[in-house]
């Protein structure tokens, strides 16, 4: 059924309900034959749509904007320009006089209409489309523009019905138009309530799995928004949304649909959150980004579907493996001389108050929590800010790798006898003064954080990389739990008697055994020298070296001022001047890309710098690629590379699949790097990926054998 | 504890992407279902031959289009002159737009004079999130080896418009006649228009 309503456009809009429908129309049809017709509604069965003008005329090259309004039929639905599964768009078909224009639809903002599995964008309600339609310079004033349009829409409550209408306006062209202020404000309403242009700094990913969209955060936006591309087929639009913030990010995790290998280089998308009066909407624009955006967890809180108990499970798993990866950390190499050290002032301490003996405990305990709460919060600050960092970070910088060289340096001079530190390094024998051993403890738990911070291998990077995704108050958390493990065993030391008790006796042999841990401390600094040669080249190296041998002067000099004088305040004043020439080299270090890490042989297989892009040509000539994601100061990936990648066996593999074998190298900073690493929920290396021909990478388990290593890249590769 | 963790985290991801659609190109799902003659046929049983799915519901306008304009029939005469095994799925859940017993399946096939080989009736809805079907109507094109070839619309022209079948460009047959060829299919995926399909909620 159709009916004109004709003249007054205001009586049409405000008695457009259906039971209205019947009077409206006689009346409609008494006025048809004396006024303009500047308005017309058609009623179908499941809606009645009406077409007026804001401008009441067209004037030469300016715009006049017409109001296609529709009053659904409660539970109904028609669609959004994606209409999502199934479904169409509303179609406008225009017949205008030459040289007139109609330009594109402006939409409300969607909703997500669920349909069992299914889901469909589009709108309920009275919905209101805005259309611009532009008038010619050439229009002649004074004369009458015919303006015809077929509106075809699919409109759905559960059953879906094709429905049409035809509409037919007349208008003058006019100098200036007059404007009527009903339609102007059902306009300004639609405008507003259409997604706004957003500056979004957009950018998204196409991964195997998902498809990942970073943006600016809006305001006021909260997680239980949904993010609607106009691509067609580019998600699912069923599937759940995993919404993260990253500081002031939104990142964003979404199902590939069919359409999604298709996608250009820019996607429109909006944005839509709120209900009812309060739904907005915001348009933009992303690029794809040149680099992967890393997805966010699977266990982060907003996964919905599979239930929150997987998830808190997920927590509760991820904070146990913190805590138990720093107990372990205790037996590292690096850390464990740092270790022996507050053992032995334990051992001394046999004798000494339980209180005391409890407070030094706790100080140690207090400096490791500190340190590594101070590292965490740095990193998560820093990534919060935008940084791409990872775990291991500092140890990007020279100057940090430096400092831990010269520590480790003199500590083994200390344990070696070059020189004494009072009795601050002795521990707490003989009743020492209770605020120096405090001091002490908290500077050794700091120390033992420093010293294993490139240990950190194999079971902390889970609970590492998740840290960096969580809310910052559980990454934080995390970190906390961490240093909770390292300390744990000393702690357990102090506040358990009979544990204590089982240490053996102090004597003269512990003397030799501290004299002779000088050497795993020493092969510690001489780590970092050769780290910092990778960094810094033979130039920052030799400054180094020189910087060592001053230290080293130092120290004996130090050693040798021992006593009242001026002959020893002379010695002393020579000592720290040898000193602050010694630390002189860290003012001027400078990196230099070298870039021989990041490329080379590993027992033979060469190797390719990493190249995400490169990744896909390879696995598009049918060859598997495998990644070892590494760094020169992590001591895990170097025990690795030489006791499962050099391997004759394991080369052999690679030379059998015609596998690639791509470094990844992380002794400097590399942003790229760190984003590849966090698409695999990892925020540290080492992390080795087998990339098969054909369909998801692997993550190889560690600690990494050499069986797992040949399995992964023997393996028939398999379609997913 | 890594390999716990990831585990879990992978398994989250996945199960969330459960209605996901088939690959091209990979074995198409395996299915079995009882067909309107009271029957059970499977998919591995047409084996050596080609095979096409139509998804259906006789009340939605868009498929009613197609039997009205009688495309749907030319298409099924078309595809079974290339040999092709048609078999016509009806997804529809009980109680919902499209569901039909086994003699009205029929008596629409019939007077429709429509020449499905087998009509297969899928109130449970599990071929359909098997082969994440849509739509009405959603085909698909399985290949003599199993594999799934074609998945999507069966032309480029989503309306409802009766007339749009005239000069409509049948993705469909396109997809039948490359690989009866041996060739690559050059539109292999294409986005379902329709309906959806009205699976149990």
């Amino acid at each position: 059924m159709r009916r004109f309503c004709v003249g007054a456009a205001r009586a049409c809009r405000y008695h457009r309900s259906m039971r209205n429908g019947l009077i409206l129309g006689i009346a409609a049809f008494v006025f048809a034959a004396t006024a303009a017709s500047a308005s017309e509604s058609v009623r179908t069965d499941h809606a009645e749509s009406a077409l007026y003008p804001v401008e009441q005329g067209f004037a030469p090259g300016r715009t006049t904007w017409f109001v296609f309004e529709q009053t659904l039929q409660k539970g109904w639905h028609v669609y959004w320009k994606n209409p999502g599964d199934s479904g169409l768009p509303l179609e406008l078909q225009w017949t205008l006089p030459a040289g007139f224009e109609a330009g594109a639809i402006i939409y409300p903002t969607p909703e997500k209409i669920p349909v069992g599995p299914l889901a469909n964008y589009g709108h309920h309600g009275a919905p209101v489309f805005l259309v611009p339609v532009s008038a010619p310079e050439d229009a002649v004033i004074g004369e009458t523009a015919d303006i015809g349009l077929k509106a075809t829409w699919l409109i759905c409550e559960e059953i879906c019905v094709p429905e049409e209408g035809a509409f037919a306006l007349s208008l003058p062209v006019e100098v200036a138009p007059s404007v009527d202020e009903e339609a102007a404000a059902t306009a300004d309403a639609a405008r507003s309530g259409a997604p706004q242009p957003f500056e979004a700094q957009a950018e998204f990913s196409v991964l195997s799995d998902s498809i990942v969209l970073s943006l600016r955060a809006p305001d006021g936006a909260g997680a239980d928004g949904y993010f609607f591309p106009e691509l067609e087929g580019l998600i699912e639009p069923a599937a759940p949304q995993r919404i993260e913030r990253r500081g002031d990010r939104l990142v964003v995790a979404m199902t590939p649909g069919f359409a999604a290998a298709d996608a250009g280089e820019h996607i429109a998308w909006v944005f839509g959150f709120g209900e009812g009066a309060e739904r907005k909407g915001l348009s933009f624009a992303a690029t794809r980004s040149e680099t992967p955006i890393a997805a966010p967890l699977a266990a982060a809180p907003a996964s919905a579907t599979t239930g929150q108990s997987a998830g808190g499970a997920g927590l509760a798993a991820l904070l146990f493996a913190a805590f138990i990866g720093g107990v372990i950390l205790n037996i590292m190499p690096c850390v464990f001389p740092v270790i022996f050290i507050k053992a032995a002032s334990l051992m001394k301490a046999a004798g000494a108050d339980r209180s005391v003996i409890r407070r030094d405990g706790l100080f140690y305990a207090a400096g490791v929590i500190a340190t590594f709460a101070a590292l965490g919060g740095l990193l998560l600050a820093l990534r919060a800010g935008g940084e791409q960092l990872g775990w291991g970070f500092h140890l990007q910088s020279p100057v940090v790798v430096l400092v831990s060289a010269y520590v480790l340096f003199l500590v083994g001079l200390n344990l070696g006898g070059v020189f004494h530190m009072g009795e601050s390094l002795q521990g707490l024998g003989g009743g020492l003064a209770a605020k120096r051993g405090a001091a002490g403890s908290f500077f050794t738990g700091m120390l033992a954080v420093a010293v294993a911070a490139p240990c950190i291998g194999p079971f902390l990077t889970a609970p590492i990389g998740a840290a960096a995704f969580l809310p910052p108050a559980l990454g934080l958390l995390i970190f906390i739990l961490m240093g909770l493990g390292l300390a744990a065993p000393y702690l357990a030391l102090s506040f358990i008697p009979r544990l204590g008790a089982m240490l053996p006796k102090p004597g003269a042999w512990m003397e030799v055994l501290k004299q002779a841990l000088a050497f795993p401390v020493f092969a510690g600094a001489a780590f970092f020298l050769w780290v910092l040669a990778q960094q810094t080249g033979s130039e920052g190296l030799a400054r180094a070296l020189a910087g060592a041998v001053l230290l080293a002067f130092a120290a004996w000099l130090f050693e040798r001022s021992k006593g009242a004088g001026a002959r020893a305040l002379m010695v002393r004043g020579a000592a720290a001047v040898a000193a602050l020439l010694a630390i002189a080299p860290l003012v001027s270090l400078k990196i230099v890309d070298t870039a021989q890490a990041s490329s080379g042989t590993h027992g033979g297989v060469d190797a390719l710098a990493f190249d995400p892009a490169g990744i896909e040509n390879l696995r598009a000539e049918g060859r598997g690629v495998f990644v070892d994601f590494t760094a020169a100061w992590c001591v895990t990936c170097q025990v690795n590379k030489l006791t499962v990648l050099s391997r004759a066996d394991v080369a052999q593999a690679f030379a059998a699949g015609d596998t690639a074998l791509m470094i990844a190298d992380w002794t400097r900073r590399d942003p790229v790097i760190t984003e590849a690493l966090a698409a695999f929920g990892a925020n540290g290396v080492p992390l080795y990926v087998y990339y098969p021909p054909q369909g998801e990478p692997v993550v190889l388990a560690q600690p990494l054998s050499a069986r797992a290593v040949i399995e992964a890249v023997s393996q028939p590769s398999k379609g997913s | 504890m890594l390999k716990l963790f990831s585990a879990t985290a992978i398994f989250a991801f996945a199960a969330s992407a459960a209605f996901a659609a088939p690959e091209i190109g990979a074995a198409a799902p395996a299915f079995s279902g009882a067909t309107t003659a009271g029957e059970t046929i499977s998919l591995d049983q047409f084996a050596g031959k080609n095979v096409v799915l139509e998804w259906t519901n006789h009340d939605c306008p868009f498929v009613v289009k197609h039997y009205t304009t009688g495309n749907m029939q030319a298409t099924q005469q078309a595809a079974k002159e290339e040999g092709a095994v048609w078999i016509t799925v009806i997804s529809s859940a009980p109680g919902k737009q499209g569901y039909v017993s086994a003699a009205e399946a029929d008596a629409l096939t019939a007077s429709r004079a429509a020449e499905p080989d087998y009509v297969v009736l899928d109130a449970s809805g599990d071929i359909g999130r098997a082969y994440a079907a849509k739509t009405t109507p959603h085909m698909f094109v399985i290949d003599e080896a199993g594999k799934l070839r074609y998945d999507g619309a069966i032309d480029d022209k989503p309306s409802a418009n009766h007339a749009t079948v005239e000069d409509a460009t049948n993705y469909l047959l396109a997809a039948l006649d490359s690989v009866v060829a041996g060739e690559e299919v050059a539109t292999a995926r294409t986005k379902p228009y329709g309906c959806s399909v009205k699976y149990d909620e």
